[in-house]
């Protein structure tokens, strides 16, 4: 089964939803997420928009029609939603998402897009890894409340890696797997108490590690080119070749998976951090990007080696 | 020439034509084996354009029926910063015929390199999996 979203019915409850309050990307936050800011924040992994992935606005409905047929969005590549509630943990969870599609897209194979509150058997099958959303955002705000912005947990991400969530969907013999919220979590997202962060490392690391090199394990779940966008057309562009594209708006991160035509209009649905489905109908964004590439293992059932 | 001779020729002329309107944009002719085809790697650069999406639809099939079909893309690294050891055949045999291409293996053993376009068919891509 692949993921079309021409047919998910969309109710208008789920449409342009803004939270009460900010669950993790402060306004004053928000405004330091330049281009500039975000593209040193990238580091080496910094690049510009692929001119070649350019699709021409005549040709994109189509392009669109054909990712539907075939199952090649973002979104398909996605086998589980997260649950942050009631942290302010969303840059981490939206960050999961373009970072576990664009790895799973890699692999090629289709998983179909989350079903809340279930793991899906396509999963263990698999190279899908989860990834511990809290393993960078400890270090990003070693506080816990307030949140963080892009630059912040892309420059993390980017420089050493990410940890794998302690749940997975089969045994991948991970030494420093992490807890991946300290929210609710779920089926698919185990739920843990919160590390801390002191000098370069966690202040309080899980029992069950063997000693403290666990930067070891999380350099082999690390972006190596990502890129900012600049723009609508380069939004719609990534979308449309299958790239996930994290996004900030009104005090919340949310990752963006697709693009569904209805009508004159086009919708953008996101894989929200609170287990659901949801749809914001403006094309564009600042402080988006994408990752294009992940690190890939010398074998997809042995990740770390 | 005699006529068995012609014959012969003519014979060969024609399986040769075969070969080709089978295999299509084939460079590297496939090794005549009874290795099944066991990984096939789509090896090509982004920036000279993402993945068809008739070649990424036939790896998704490919993989539905036990094949290890996966995307490598030129600059891609593992944790250490070297070319993946599941990589490193097609990543030689791509070097030799060019990006993109399909490079079908069976163990260790390249089978076939498939270099492909954007116009690459569902169907042609499929070959590789053959």
């Amino acid at each position: 089964m692949t993921l079309d979203l021409s047919k998910i019915a969309v109710n208008r409850n789920q449409v342009d939803v803004v939270l009460k309050e900010h669950d993790g990307y402060p306004a004053h936050l928000a405004r330091l997420d330049t281009e500039d800011a975000i593209c040193a924040a990238f580091g080496d992994t910094n690049r510009d928009f692929p001119a070649k992935l350019w699709i021409e606005p005549s040709e994109r409905r189509e392009r669109a029609r054909m990712n539907d047929e075939l199952g090649l969005w973002a979104g398909n590549f996605i086998d589980r939603f997260t649950n942050q509630t009631p942290t302010h943990e969303c840059t981490t969870h939206a960050f999961r998402v373009v970072a576990e599609a664009c790895r799973n897209r890699q692999r090629r194979i289709a998983l179909g897009g989350p079903v809340a509150g279930q793991r899906l058997p396509i999963s263990a099958k698999s190279a899908s890894v989860w990834l511990s959303c809290i393993s960078v955002y400890a270090e990003a705000n070693p506080r816990q409340r307030g949140g963080a912005n892009v630059q912040q947990i892309c420059r993390i991400a980017c420089d050493r890696g990410v940890l794998p969530d302690k749940i997975q969907p089969k045994d991948y013999g991970f030494r420093y797997a992490m807890a991946g919220t300290c929210g609710r979590g779920g089926i698919n997202q185990s739920s843990g108490p919160w590390p801390g962060w002191s000098g370069d490392t966690f202040r309080t690391r899980p029992s069950e590690w063997p000693d403290d090199n666990w930067r070891d394990e999380a350099k082999h779940f690390k972006p190596l080119e990502c890129v900012y966008v600049r723009n609508a057309d380069e939004f719609d562009c990534l979308l449309l070749h299958g790239y996930a594209i994290s996004i900030g708006r009104k005090g919340h991160s949310v990752p963006v998976i697709g693009i569904k035509y209805e009508g004159n209009r086009k919708l953008y649905p996101y894989f929200d951090s609170y287990d659901r489905i949801l749809f914001d109908s403006s094309a564009y964004y600042s402080g988006a990007y994408s990752i294009l590439t992940m690190t890939t293992p010398d074998n997809w059932d042995k990740p770390v080696g | 020439m005699s006529r068995n001779s012609v014959a012969v020729v003519a014979l060969l002329v024609l399986f040769l034509l075969q070969v080709g309107v089978k295999y299509g944009p084939d460079i590297v002719p496939p090794v005549l084996t009874n290795d099944k085809v066991d990984r096939v790697t789509y090896v090509y650069e982004k920036d000279d354009g993402g993945v068809p999406p008739q070649i990424a639809k036939a790896m998704m099939d490919m993989n539905a029926v036990g094949i290890v079909a996966t995307e490598f893309e030129d600059d891609t690294v593992d944790g250490d910063g070297q070319v993946p050891d599941q990589h490193k055949v097609a990543d030689t045999a791509a070097k030799d015929v060019g990006q993109p291409c399909l490079v079908s293996q069976a163990g260790e053993k390249v089978i076939r390199v498939i270099k492909t376009t954007k116009a690459t068919t569902y169907e042609q891509a499929m070959e590789a999996a053959k």
